[in-house]
């Protein structure tokens, strides 16, 4: 019996693994394509250079832990920026939502790395 | 100019990968001078297909692939071609560029969170087939 859970808790351990692996090997390298927009954005509205610069680190080195972290302080300035170039009349409101869209499925992605961070 | 032939010149500057000196207009045709100085015009039919590729190519590669991506490559491909068409209403406003690698960030990272939620172990492939698909049309978009 105890060999049975012992077995049961190498496959759960393994099988949890996988899906850290996937989170971390497939949601980072995507959010990483979007990165060096996002990262003038929120820069533009605020963010400070070295929160971007560990942000951007975490993103390369597969640290979902600081990129889950330090997500919403970069989508808030990043958010900000939109609004001020709205106002500004730098982009329109279309444009502007196909930003949004991309803040809101990072912020989506970062839903799911939290789910089981590594 | 035809609203075609000014979403082709933009999306094409947005897409290229192949170096080019500049685009520019002449008469209510589009032309892109290379760094080899060579000249190439672009095609507005060209644009059109650009948005059914995004989402072609991906169903394709599902079917290719079978159980690794199922019914989320044709998620995806609905989805690039849903924001393509919003990209199309948005020609000519201002920070089109800045839309149009926004949607592309959109597709890629979505294909990201689609395969995820399945947890296969080919997704990479899946981003490197939306970043070749988008590179392939932006190739089309000036060849």
């Amino acid at each position: 019996m105890k060999r049975c859970f012992a077995l049961l808790a190498i496959v759960l351990v393994v099988a949890g693994c996988f899906g850290t692996r996937s989170r971390t090997d497939v949601l980072l390298p995507a959010i990483e394509v979007a990165w060096p927009q996002v990262r003038v954005e929120a820069i533009r509205g605020g963010l400070p250079e070295v929160t971007a610069d560990n942000f951007g680190a975490a993103l390369q080195d597969g640290d979902a832990t600081t990129v889950t972290v330090t997500w919403p302080a970069v989508q808030s300035a990043a958010e900000a920026d939109i609004r001020d170039r709205i106002d500004a009349g730098l982009v329109s409101a279309g444009v502007a939502s196909s930003l949004y869209e991309r803040l809101k499925n990072i912020d989506e992605a970062v839903e799911l790395l939290k789910q089981r961070p590594p | 100019m035809p609203i075609t032939q000014c979403l082709a010149m933009k999306v094409a500057r947005c897409f290229s990968t192949t170096p080019y000196k500049e685009i520019r207009m002449a008469k209510d045709k589009v032309f892109i001078d290379l760094e080899d100085n060579g000249t190439v015009e672009v095609s507005p039919q060209l644009v059109d297909l650009t948005a059914h590729m995004v989402s072609r190519q991906l169903v394709a590669f599902a079917e290719q692939t079978g159980r690794s991506l199922g019914n989320d490559a044709k998620v995806i491909g609905a989805y690039a071609a849903q924001r393509a068409a919003v990209l199309a209403t948005l020609v000519d406003q201002p920070g089109f560029e800045d839309a149009v690698l926004a949607e592309r960030d959109n597709v890629v990272i979505k294909a990201g969170i689609a395969a995820t939620k399945r947890g296969d172990a080919i997704d990479q492939r899946l981003i490197g087939i939306i970043q070749g698909t988008l590179r392939t049309a932006a190739v089309m978009l000036i060849a």
